[in-house]
């Protein structure tokens, strides 16, 4: 029961920065995708950072353990694209989508219903998935620290601060490309519902 | 009221994902999608889903996540309801508008339903496949320095940026 609350708890402040960010909102993603405003990747690449920082800390001190993801090769691949072009139409993915249909945004029921269709197709047809793209190429939990021989708690930092300069890099090039086209900054759309 | 700004977010979303792995388990999104499907049809033929293959990994109860998931729909909420009384307006217009320099673009306009049908069917389909979403993989995989968080993330973006360039020439 103490799990299933600190669930909710966790989930509700989850909802409450995604619908403040503006991520739970088609533009949003749609201009990281098509490289016009990269807020949203600023926004995850900020997160991974900040997470981090205190993750790897916590884990040298044995607080926590960070663990890994499955490396199963094909089925990555596969999955990240079908993703992608999941992502580009619907504008959402499955967080944002729930954090939208909260904050009232009906039209998004159709995403969550294509979701939950997906989930259905996806369970139907992983007997025959499984032995072609999970079974081979799967070489378990790897991490890079694993591959590359490097201790993981100092990986974690040095990989947080890289990330923290590539995330200056691109708010520099999305500061200047909103300079360039100052007049139309800011410009607002009332029609639009 | 204006949206949060990139690095305002992103530390809280950076706090919260620590959060949670040190007090239960990491974010993750998309498994609920299915756990949802599991416990729906268990209503109805739980020796369906008793016997289907992926709903044995993925069993129909209420766990810690799905939990989470029901609070995202909550926070939503909760963030809009302070939204439209900061604005004192109804709608979501003026918030979508507050979003970037270049919110006021065919980002932001409604698309065909079947498009959004299809691409929910696809980003959990895909997320499904590949083990996790951009909470799951992108935000934990790559914060837990995984190998297939990586090929996942530069998947997503080789097809999904050539895919938004073509549908806002296209379609939307």
């Amino acid at each position: 029961m103490g799990v299933l609350l600190l669930g909710l708890i966790t989930g509700v402040a989850f909802g409450y920065i995604l619908q403040n960010v503006g991520v739970a909102r088609c533009g949003c993603i749609f201009n990281a995708l098509t490289l016009k405003d990269l807020k949203a990747v600023k926004m995850m690449l900020t997160a991974v950072a900040v997470g981090s920082l205190i993750v790897y800390p916590a884990s040298a001190l044995g607080w926590v353990t960070v663990g890994s993801k499955t490396l199963y090769v094909l089925a990555l691949i596969a999955g990240g694209g079908l993703f992608g072009a999941g992502f580009a139409l619907a504008g959402y993915c499955p967080g944002t989508a729930l954090a939208a249909l909260g904050a009232g945004r009906r039209e998004v029921l159709a995403v969550v219903g294509g979701g939950l269709a997906g989930a259905l197709a996806y369970a139907v047809v992983y007997p025959v998935l499984e032995p072609l793209l999970i079974r081979p190429l799967n070489f378990g939990r790897v991490s890079w620290p694993d591959l590359l021989g490097t201790n993981p708690v100092a990986s974690g930092l040095v990989f947080a601060g890289l990330l923290l300069i590539v995330v200056w890099l691109l708010d520099a090039r999305d500061r200047s490309a909103a300079g360039s086209k100052a007049p139309a900054a800011g410009t607002a759309t009332p029609e639009r519902s | 009221m204006r949206e949060w700004s990139w690095w305002k977010g992103g530390t809280a979303l950076g706090l919260l994902s620590a959060f949670a792995f040190l007090t239960y388990k990491p974010l993750g999104v998309s498994t609920s999608y299915p756990r949802a499907v599991a416990l729906a049809i268990n209503l109805v033929a739980p020796e369906w889903v008793a016997a289907n293959a992926y709903f044995q990994q993925v069993l129909p109860v209420v766990d810690w996540q799905l939990m989470l998931v029901v609070g995202i729909v909550i926070g939503g909420f909760l963030a809009a309801r302070v939204q439209r009384r900061a604005q004192g307006a109804p709608g979501t217009a003026g918030e979508a508008a507050a979003c970037s320099p270049v919110a006021a673009d065919a980002g932001d306009r409604p698309r065909p339903r079947w498009m959004m049908f299809l691409g929910g069917f696809l980003i959990i389909f895909g997320a499904r496949l590949a083990g996790g979403c951009t909470s799951g993989h992108v935000i934990t995989g790559m914060t837990q320095l995984a190998v297939a968080s990586f090929i996942f993330a530069a998947m997503v973006f080789a097809v999904g940026i050539p895919m938004a360039r073509y549908l806002n020439r296209k379609v939307v």
